[in-house]
């Protein structure tokens, strides 16, 4: 009953969310070029909305898979290295745009530099999970590969401290960012992030044993290893996803399923597919902000979502602190 | 009287069952079995015969070598040597499922990192039987029964994390019971429980064994295995020093080579304090 309460609520503030985010903007839609405002707002609003859902559902995986409430997908480092990616397609694209093979669409370099990114990082974690006697090791290089993925994004944007424009889009991607979204990007960012949904949803059932840790899931019969593999994939394909569409958005993975267990409960057949809703819901409000907020030009998405989401999770943090370990 | 008068007035007074000499087609038989952890062997050559529908208690000090037991016969710790039967049948070319379908097990403690109601804790033990645990599904019985073998029926809707220590240990052997499982395995569940709830749980196992449970438990106090154990183990750095009642292995002679104490009366003392 919760449970359908909860999705009921989601869809209908994502549908509100939704009209708003149409109509909302510095364009002018009974202008001459109004339908195309509607387009373009059409595009960042679904590209907002995946984004979301997929950084939500990163959220609950990890927050399942190492039973810690303050997980996010940020932790695994495939966020950072999905930046990295994403700024080195950037560069190559600037200096070297004329090497890159016709058939690669320009608009599909910062993506697919996103996915390869975040590829690298995974591998290097998975390499390590198989190896690992613990999840504690895995966290701890996770935090390693974040840490190192923002250095190297520094490291690259000191080399171009004389181009400040080329700064200024380094910095503005990794601070995230939904607009000049279009259908190409969709078409590439949407079915990771439905694949990644349906995959995750598929693993509901052993995430839930493994609540109890991993030598009791064991020894209930969960195929801890195999588990601990794929909720790494499919958290590395959803986040990879995630800022191939809009950057890198703070907190989603973090607040989300925060907010969202202490509608539905801690089952993740319910968890997962309430916050996909509540994330795309709060990405999309988010972007409403971020384009209503400054007087001219728009705010960069992650810094709305870092100052909405940093004060609520104290409060939601301090409302459930038995919930932690 | 109740069950922790029962303990706390002479709960060593109580008769424990001498085992009759069992088949090797009757319960859980290990032979052989050594295992490593980390590069050292902490199982050499153990052999235990734990006779079926008996409670069969594992002692020994710290590091003897109980819980790893235990993970050999879950198949969480591979071992190098050694052959598993439970009734005859090969354990080690056991399918995972099917392993703990077999095999419930029950741990120290348990503690969840979200709030979780009983009932879904318990359903958890029917993961190896697949299908679904929540909402309408057929473990729904099967949960309420666990949950009424081990007199907790009342909890079912609690969050597992505020209940009491007995308590949680009740719901964990509802959780192995869940799936059927006629072997249970325990690994120290009475050692963060008062007296009280170590007699409730206790006399719980004795219940199942007398209905026909293969029951194999780790134990840290002696008067404990007096009470409840049918056949009792005593192990020392990973090797099997003794086996048969309880009586025969707490003698002083076994348990001063295991823990280097000695008993006198309801006292122990170290051995070098009486030499």
């Amino acid at each position: 009953m919760r449970f359908t309460l909860t999705l009921i609520g989601g869809v209908v503030a994502l549908a509100v969310l939704s009209i708003i985010a149409l109509n909302t903007g510095h364009g002018d839609l009974q202008s001459a070029e109004g339908e195309t405002f509607y387009y373009l707002r059409a595009w960042r609003l679904s590209a907002a909305a995946l984004a979301g859902a997929a950084l939500a559902m990163g959220g609950v995986l990890m927050q399942g898979l190492f039973r810690n409430p303050l997980a996010s997908p940020d932790v695994l480092g495939t966020t950072a290295f999905a930046v990295v990616g994403g700024q080195s397609a950037l560069l190559l694209h600037v200096f070297a745009g004329a090497t890159i093979p016709v058939f690669i669409p320009a608009e599909l370099l910062l993506p697919i530099g996103c996915l390869l990114g975040a590829g690298f990082a995974l591998l290097v974690l998975l390499w390590l999970a198989e190896r690992a006697a613990g999840l504690t090791t895995v966290l701890i290089v996770g935090f390693l590969l974040a840490a190192l993925g923002s250095s190297v994004g520094t490291f690259v944007t000191s080399f171009f401290r004389d181009q400040w424009e080329l700064v200024r889009a380094l910095q503005g991607f990794s601070l995230g960012g939904v607009d000049g979204t279009g259908p190409i990007h969709l078409a590439l960012g949407a079915p990771l992030v439905l694949i990644g949904g349906i995959a995750a949803w598929c693993w509901s059932r052993p995430l839930d044993v493994l609540l109890s840790g991993e030598v009791e899931a064991a020894a209930l019969g969960v195929d801890v290893t195999q588990v601990r593999r794929w909720v790494l994939i499919w958290t590395a394909t959803l986040t990879a996803a995630a800022v191939a569409l809009g950057g890198s958005a703070a907190f989603i993975g973090l607040i989300v399923p925060h907010v969202m267990r202490s509608c539905v409960g801690v089952g993740h057949r319910q968890l997962i597919p309430v916050s996909a809703i509540a994330g795309a819901a709060f990405l999309v409000g988010c972007d409403i902000l971020a384009r209503v907020l400054p007087p001219t030009g728009e705010l960069p998405i992650g810094v709305v979502t870092g100052m909405i989401g940093a004060p609520l999770f104290i409060v939601v943090l301090i409302r459930s602190r038995r919930e932690l370990v | 009287m109740t069950d922790s008068d029962k303990l706390t007035t002479n709960p060593l007074s109580e008769t424990t069952a001498e085992a009759e000499a069992p088949s090797t087609n009757d319960g859980l038989c290990l032979e052989g079995i050594s295992a490593r952890r980390n590069n050292k062997l902490v199982l050499t050559n153990v052999g235990i015969q734990a006779p079926g529908g008996a409670i069969t208690a594992l002692i020994g000090p710290n590091g003897a070598g109980k819980s790893s037991i235990i993970s050999t016969i879950l198949g969480l710790l591979p071992i190098t040597s050694g052959r598993l039967r439970l009734h005859g049948a090969d354990v080690l070319t056991m399918e995972r499922l099917r392993r703990a379908q077999t095999f419930g097990y029950v741990p120290q403690r348990t503690r969840l990192f979200a709030p979780m109601p009983v009932s879904q804790v318990v359903a958890m033990g029917c993961y190896a039987h697949g299908g679904s645990w929540f909402g309408p599904n057929s473990h729904r019985a099967a949960v309420r029964d666990a949950l009424a073998m081990v007199d907790a029926e009342h909890l079912a809707q609690r969050p597992f994390n505020e209940l009491s220590a007995g308590e949680s240990q009740r719901v964990l052997v509802a959780r192995a019971l869940v799936g059927g499982a006629r072997t249970l395995l325990l690994d120290e569940p009475t050692s963060s429980l008062d007296i009280g709830h170590s007699l409730i749980l206790l006399k719980l196992l004795k219940r199942l064994a007398h209905s026909g449970h293969t029951i194999l438990i780790a134990l840290h106090h002696f008067d404990q295995v007096e009470y409840v154990a049918d056949h009792t183990v005593l192990l020392h750095n990973g090797i099997v020093l003794c086996e048969g009642t309880a009586n025969h292995v707490l003698s002083n002679t076994h348990i001063t080579t295991a823990f280097g104490v000695v008993r006198h009366g309801s006292t122990f003392r170290l051995t070098e304090e009486t030499t």
